[in-house]
Order: C-alpha cells, then sequence, then structure tokens
C-alpha cells in the first residue's frame, strides 16, 4: 500500500467514524425527547383527571340542577319547560360525547378493537353528524359548509367501514373547528369526496391556527394545546389522539395543515373495508392451511 | 376434528389484545409485527397480542400498537382471568424482515421479536416455541385451549 492509498483509507475510515458519531449523536438527542415526553404523559395523566371535574361533572350538575327546576315547575311555565328541556338535552349530549371519548380511549389503550363493518351512506351520514352542530357552531356565527361529491362510477354513496368508529373521528374534528374557531372566522368547511375504495375528508376552520412546533404533539393524549386552568379552550386531550388512532384502524390517516392565525385543516384518508380481508368473528379460508406444505405446528 | 369445529373463532387485528377463557381458535396475519401466545399449562386457556412497532415513544395513546405495552397488556390480562404467572408459556411468531414503504424505521421486524424475547425473559416465562424473523410474512392460528398454532408462510403481505 503506498502513501496516496493509505491516506485515502484513513479519510474514508475517519469519515465513516464522523458519520457513526453524527448518528449516535443524533440518537441521543431523539432518546433525550422520548423521555421528556413520557415524563409529561405520567404529569398530564394527573391533569387529566383535574379536567375531567369540568368536562363530566359539570354538566352533570347542570343536568341535575334543571332537572330538579323542572320538577317544581307550575302548570303554567310550560315555555320554561321547554326551554329546560333544551338545555338539560344539550348538556347530556356533550357529556355522552365525553364519555364516549373516555370510553374510546380506554378501549383503544386496552387493545380491545373489533371494528364492526357496516355499509353507510356517506353522504346521509355526514349529513347527519353536521346536522347535530349547527346550534353550537351558530352560538358563534360560524357556518357548517358542507361539500360531497361521489367520484365513484356507482354514484351509490356507499362505503363499508366501521360507522361508530368514523362517526368518533368526524364529530372529534369538527367540535375541534368549531372551538378553534372565532366569531370573525365565518365558517368550517367539510369537504367529502368518496372514491373507489377510500374515502377522504377535511375539516378546515379559519381559526386560531397551530404553531409549527405544535403540530408534532397534537396527537398526543392529554395534551392541549392551551392549558392555563382558566382558558376557554374544552376538551382532556384524548379527541385527536383517538381520532388518529381510529384513522389506523380503518386503514387510513390523518394529516394536518395549520397556519397560525389563519386555520387549520384536518385531512382524513380511510379505505374501504374489504370483503375478502378477514374481519372479526371470520377466519378467512381456513382450509388452506390442509393443502400445501409452506405450513408448520408449533 | 369435532372439537375444532365447535370452538370459537376470532380474527384478531394490529394493535389489539385477546385473552378469553372460553376455547377459542384465533388468526392473525404477520409481517414485521409479533403475536407473543401465552398459554396456561394447568387450565387450557390462553391469550394473544398483536403489535406493530417495539417500544411506545409517548405519541398518540399508550395502545397494544407497542410491544412493551401489549406484552405488559397480556401478561396482565392472563392474570386477571386467573392464572398463575408461572404457568405460564410463551410463544413467539412474526418480526419478519418485510419491506414496507411505509414504515420508515430501520429493522422493525427484528427489533419487534427481540423486544418480544427479552420481555419474557424479564418475567421468567420460559418460550417454549418461535418462529421469528426470515423474509417472509406469516399467518398463524392459534388454538387458546391445545396451546397449538398452526402456522402458515406467506409471500406478500402488508401488517
Amino acid at each position: 500500500m503506498n502513501d496516496e492509498e493509505l491516506l485515502k483509507e484513513l479519510e474514508k475510515r475517519f469519515n465513516n467514524n464522523k458519520q457513526s458519531l453524527l448518528e449516535l449523536e443524533q440518537l441521543y438527542s431523539q432518546l433525550k425527547v422520548v423521555n421528556k415526553k413520557l415524563e409529561e404523559s405520567e404529569e398530564l395523566k394527573s391533569h387529566f383527571i383535574s379536567n375531567i371535574r369540568n368536562e363530566i361533572i359539570n354538566p352533570f350538575a347542570s343536568i341535575m340542577g334543571l332537572a330538579k327546576e323542572l320538577s317544581i315547575l307550575n302548570k303554567a311555565d310550560l315555555e320554561k319547560v321547554n326551554s329546560f328541556g333544551k338545555m338539560i338535552y344539550y348538556e347530556a349530549f356533550d357529556l355522552d360525547f365525553q364519555l364516549k371519548n373516555i370510553f374510546a380511549a380506554a378501549a383503544i389503550e386496552a387493545g380491545d378493537l373489533s371494528p364492526d363493518i357496516t355499509e353507510i351512506d356517506i353522504d346521509k351520514f355526514f349529513k347527519n353528524i353536521i346536522q347535530f352542530y349547527h346550534v353550537k357552531a351558530s352560538d358563534k356565527k360560524i357556518v357548517l359548509d358542507y361539500d360531497y361529491e361521489d367520484l365513484t362510477d356507482s354514484k351509490s354513496n356507499v362505503f363499508k367501514t366501521d360507522a361508530e368508529k368514523l362517526r368518533l373521528i368526524i364529530t372529534n374534528l369538527l367540535i375541534n373547528a368549531i372551538d378553534n374557531s372565532n366569531e370573525s372566522s365565518g365558517k368550517v368547511i367539510i369537504k367529502v369526496r368518496l372514491n373507489h375504495e377510500s374515502l377522504m375528508f377535511s375539516v378546515k376552520d379559519f381559526g386560531k391556527g397551530i404553531k409549527d412546533e405544535d403540530l408534532e404533539i397534537i396527537f398526543d393524549r392529554f395534551k392541549r394545546l392551551n392549558t392555563h386552568i382558566h382558558t376557554l379552550n374544552k376538551g382532556h386531550g384524548l379527541g385527536l389522539s383517538i381520532a388518529g388512532s381510529y384513522a389506523e384502524i380503518l386503514g387510513g390517516n390523518i394529516k394536518v395543515e395549520s397556519q397560525l392565525n389563519i386555520g387549520s385543516s384536518f385531512n382524513v384518508f380511510i379505505s374501504e373495508a374489504n370483503d375478502n380481508k378477514p374481519r372479526l368473528g371470520f377466519v378467512e379460508d381456513d382450509a388452506e392451511f390442509f393443502t400445501d406444505n409452506e405450513e408448520m405446528i408449533f | 376434528m369435532e372439537k375444532i369445529e365447535n370452538i370459537e373463532k376470532y380474527y384478531l387485528f394490529p394493535s389489539s389484545v385477546f385473552v378469553n377463557i372460553a376455547p377459542t381458535q384465533v388468526t392473525t396475519v404477520l409481517g414485521s409485527c409479533v403475536s407473543v401466545c401465552l398459554i396456561d399449562i394447568k387450565r387450557n386457556i390462553g391469550g394473544i397480542n398483536h403489535y406493530m412497532l417495539p417500544l411506545w415513544n409517548g405519541s398518540g395513546l399508550a395502545s397494544p400498537k407497542y410491544g412493551n405495552i401489549a406484552i405488559d397488556k397480556l401478561i396482565e390480562r392472563m392474570i386477571f382471568i386467573g392464572s398463575r404467572k408461572e404457568n405460564l408459556r410463551a410463544k413467539v411468531f412474526g418480526g419478519g424482515n418485510v419491506l414496507e414503504s411505509s414504515i420508515n424505521f430501520f429493522n422493525v421486524g427484528e427489533r419487534n421479536h427481540t423486544l418480544a424475547i427479552e420481555m419474557l425473559e424479564n418475567e421468567n416465562i420460559p418460550i417454549i416455541a418461535k418462529s421469528i424473523g426470515g423474509e417472509k410474512g406469516r399467518k398463524i392460528i392459534f388454538n387458546t385451549f391445545t396451546g397449538e398454532v398452526m402456522l402458515k408462510f406467506l409471500n406478500r403481505i402488508s401488517t
């Protein structure tokens, strides 16, 4: 080996070394991030308990109070009965949603997933969900703008999926969009496109927007971007983590685009449940096990 | 064969855990994912998980999508339905080096099955059978009553 070759070899090794040091440094910084996240996660879990107070005990107290008032009203107060009834309904509706989220998160963390696949009419399905939130939106002077198109050949609007999981994804994104809007936002756009074997929809608001550095953490559990105690920011920080997990279970994902003070758009992709794919309670083609030789018994 | 026809059937999805006292035939399909089957040798019951990534890194929910959580949950659930840890035996499957574009982590299959073996060793649960690594996907059918696992290699698989 002459000097030149020796130098080349040395340089090569030196570079390799440098490269592995760099990789090590990167791994180390990733490790620090993970460590911090895990520490935070424990802390947030305890915050969660105090958040529950606001999200569950308060609506529950209102319901009980209103119901008590209702029980002692006179016959002449029919108008009050109606308005109390409405208030109870909205409080209970909200409570129901919070509980659904908590149970969904518990089921995901327990590994208790059982997609229940049915055929739904996507157009009707979205309209049905959106109509529940017109009142909530109009309180903030927001219009829910619904835009649907069936791009399939059949134009049947039919899509096979787990309806309850899809409903919770949509509801969480819709409520977030309304909560993050302000009176000057004007509208929330729900755009739905049904394709061959897939569904894409987006929920776009013109509200606060999300800082770039926060985009990575919004799907983490118990994470609320504004955690001051007296904030108007509602919720317990489970909504997006559930929506993310559910989208994954339904064979898809959620992508976020956001600009601070301009607004956010949550774009969801879901694949259609396939009849050929095995479903819960079914075991696909057992017979194949006994027909070829690439099988073993343990 | 009569017994096999009467047995309950269940398809196990990724990121889930299944434990049941009733004899059940659980099917799942593995690429780089790993399933740990636990068998209670005294009581003829069993449980199985199916995880996709080795360790939970604090993002999203702490679900059994991650091996460290899925294995803890499985052991916990077996003990919950009355098994004693010393009666548990494990079988480990999957963790193939299946090329997937959607997962950018390096060697995820290998890291998945290494984790299973490490965790089971730490828990002192003997591994009595395994089929791990390799280039192919696997389909397994686990009979929770007999503890028997039928395995078939697959050529093209995505989970």
